[in-house]
This record gives C-alpha cells, sequence and structure tokens, in this order.
C-alpha cells in the first residue's frame, strides 16, 4: 500500500509516520516517494505503536525498547520452534 | 464469563468514564497480544476487553447498551491482525531480530545451522554420534569376534572387533550414529571397549603374562609342560634347575599389533610343593647339601 493508504487506514497523519519512520520504528526506504510500498506487517506494527502509545501511555523511548524487545522475543520465538522441530524430527527417526 | 462489558472491564455499572478508561488501559497492557506472543488466550481477551470498551468508553454506545438497545456483541470490529500475527509467522521479515540469541551461536552448532538456514541456506546436519561402552571378554579382545548389540531404541548393530584391541579402545562403525537432518550424512556409532579381565592371563601391550605352576620334579629337572594361551595350549620346555619367579618366552603368542606381527607371551613359573610328602621330608631331612644351602646370603650381608 501506499504512504497515504497506509496513514489513512491507521488514521494517523504523514508527520506521525515520518516521526516513526525517524525513530526506526517503521522501516521504509529513505527515497521520500509516496509510492513506496508499505505491507500488512507494517500496518500491524503501526497498530501496535499507536496502541502502545495512544492508548497505554507509553512514551516514545519506552516504545522504541518494547518494538526492540518484542523482535527479539520473535526471533527467539522461531528459533525455538526450529530447535523443536528439529529435536522433534531426530525423535521420529 | 460473561459477555457484559461491565464485568469483562471489571467495573460497576455507575463508573466513571475515568474508571472505565483506568480499568481498560489496566487490563488491555495486561493482555495485548503483542506484549505476549506465545499466548494463545491473550488475542481473545484483548478482544473481549477492546470489545468492552468499545460500547463504555462511547458514551453514547454506552447509553444504548444501558437501555438494552444494542448488545455487547453489537459493536464488533473487523478482525484485528496483530503484529505478532507477521511477526511470529516467518523470519523472512525485516523487523527479525536475532539480538536474543546471537552471542550462542558461536558455541552451539545446532543453533549456529538454525541461523544459517534462516539466512538461505539450505538446513543440513551431520547426525549426532552414538556413544556406546561394550564389555568384551580377554579373549575376545585378543582373538577378535563378531558382535551384534541392539540399542534401546531398537537398532541393531553387526560389527567386527578386530584381533588385538584393548581396554578404552573406541571402535568407530561409519554412518551408525544418528541419521542426518536433510539428508546430511548419518553419524557414527563410537563403542568404547571395556575388556574383562582374564582368570588366567595378565595383558601387557601387546604381550601376555602367565603364571605357570610346576612340580619340583620339573623345576630340578627341566621337562616339557603344556601351557595355556589364548590361541590354545601348546607344549614348553622347562629348562633344568628352573626357580619360581623365571620367565620364559612363548614368542609371537602374544597379541596381534596393529602394524602387523605378534606380541610375545611371557611364563613366570612358581615351583609348587606337593603337600603332605613324607618321602620329601626325609629326603630333605638328610640332604646335606641343602641344610647348608643359605638362598638368603646376599640379603644378609646388605642389611
Amino acid at each position: 500500500m501506499t504512504r497515504e493508504e497506509f496513514c489513512s487506514r491507521l488514521g494517523i497523519g504523514s508527520a506521525t509516520l515520518q516521526l516513526w519512520t525517524s525513530e526506526g520504528w517503521l522501516l521504509l526506504d529513505d527515497t521520500g516517494s509516496s509510492s513506496a510500498s508499505l505491507s500488512e506487517i507494517d500496518l500491524a506494527r503501526g497498530q501496535l505503536i499507536r496502541h502502545l502509545g495512544d492508548e497505554f501511555g507509553v512514551n516514545a523511548d519506552g516504545i522504541g525498547i518494547i518494538l526492540d524487545l518484542l523482535d527479539q522475543v520473535h526471533g527467539l520465538r522461531s528459533v525455538l520452534r526450529e530447535v523443536l522441530q528439529s529435536s522433534a524430527a531426530r525423535a521420529e527417526r | 464469563m460473561s459477555d457484559n462489558p461491565y464485568d469483562v472491564l471489571a467495573i460497576k455499572r455507575d463508573a466513571s468514564a475515568e474508571e472505565i478508561q483506568r480499568a481498560f488501559r489496566k487490563l488491555a497492557k495486561k493482555h495485548h497480544p503483542d506484549l505476549n506472543p506465545g499466548d494463545p488466550r491473550a488475542a481473545e481477551a484483548f478482544k473481549r476487553i477492546s470489545g468492552a470498551y468499545d460500547i463504555l468508553g462511547d458514551p453514547e454506545k454506552r447509553a444504548r447498551f444501558d437501555r438494552g438497545e444494542i448488545d455487547a456483541s453489537g459493536t464488533e470490529k473487523p478482525p484485528h491482525r496483530f503484529y505478532r500475527d507477521f511477526a511470529d509467522a516467518s523470519d523472512g521479515h525485516p523487523y527479525a531480530s536475532a539480538a536474543g540469541f546471537e552471542d550462542m551461536t558461536g558455541t552451539d552448532d545446532l543453533l549456529s545451522e538454525l541461523l544459517r538456514r534462516r539466512t538461505g541456506t539450505s538446513f543440513r546436519m551431520r547426525g549426532a554420534d552414538r556413544h556406546l561402552r561394550l564389555p568384551i571378554d580377554f579373549l575376545e579382545a585378543v582373538n577378535g569376534t563378531n558382535k551384534h548389540v541392539v540399542l534401546p531404541d531398537g537398532t541393531a548393530l553387526d560389527f567386527v572387533v578386530p584381533a588385538g584391541v584393548s581396554d578404552g579402545q573406541i571402535l568407530g562403525l561409519a554412518g551408525k550414529g544418528e541419521p542426518g537432518l536433510g539428508g546430511a550424512q548419518p553419524g557414527d556409532a563410537l563403542v568404547q571397549l571395556e575388556v574383562r579381565p582374564h582368570r588366567l592371563f595378565r595383558r601387557e601391550g601387546d604381550d601376555i603374562r602367565l603364571d605357570l605352576p610346576i612340580s619340583l620334579t620339573e623345576a630340578v629337572l627341566g621337562g616339557r609342560v603344556e601351557v595355556p594361551t589364548p590361541t590354545g595350549r601348546v607344549t614348553m620346555s622347562i629348562p633344568k634347575g628352573s626357580n619360581t619367579g623365571k620367565v620364559l618366552r612363548l614368542r609371537g603368542k602374544g597379541v596381534l599389533r596393529p602394524q602387523g606381527g605378534h606380541g610375545d607371551m611371557y611364563v613366570t613359573l612358581q615351583v609348587v610343593l606337593p603337600e603332605n610328602d613324607p618321602d620329601l621330608e626325609t629326603f630333605v631331612t638328610h640332604w646335606q647339601r641343602g641344610l647348608a644351602h643359605n638362598p638368603r646370603r646376599d640379603l644378609e650381608r646388605e642389611a
């Protein structure tokens, strides 16, 4: 989706999107072209940022820390899943 | 649990807008699916909490609900796809992070392989080696044997224990370990041998030692005696006047050497007197030279 579509689906302004990308919370190409495509995962991440900031009252520093830790948790979960799968595959043979 | 939004948020009917928001925030923070990536109930709980807040957080909807004009599910939102649904589904997304385990990958082969796989290389890993201990008899170690072993998991191993193996030696059976992953080679079975001691033979490297009892007559006059060896009985000549402690060598009757050839067998003689022999007593009593013989003369001079 385009930046405009992204902003309207999240209910945020383009300045907010600018802020999020400059904070590094969202990864976009820096060309600034409005046709830059954002995906569903960016949208879901944006939704999370909104929940953290607007509804839970987390400040900007906190949001960055939370996103970083969450991405680490997902990385760990994915490795853990693969470890479990490999050991299950080994146990079957 | 009731679907009543007041119950969901655990607030009273007359709660103020502020109390409602506070209750929602408290519950939402606790149950937000993105803050509970591994809890399948979090999404359901969060949906109920959000649904309740959708009604009670909006004064107009709250009034309609209180009047019974809409029910608790009257304002269902379109299904919300949480960040965790994407972030947890695959590794290929731009926010994927290895920072939580990167330091472990240097020391752990499995994790390193997984990481390599996550970066696109296909995952192949040689199967693990099996480590086994196998007790074998002394003569099996010296002469070699065929072994049939069934492992606890039902795998059968048939292999040859070559002649000349020693205690603690490890036999590597290529491909008899755990199966490999992703089409890779299986591991090896590493069988550590425990050689049980023998009643008669002792082993020193490639040589074998045996204590051989001989009679007084054989010791004094010499003679031919039968000697057990690991490969069967052989006849050995005992020279005249052989004392206890004399060591005779049987060349080539030891253990097969890895580089070829055999070690030797060393037979230590032990003179054994007959028990309660009056003739021998009579003879020795009148044996003048025997009475004069002092085998400890050297010891006495030293001491």
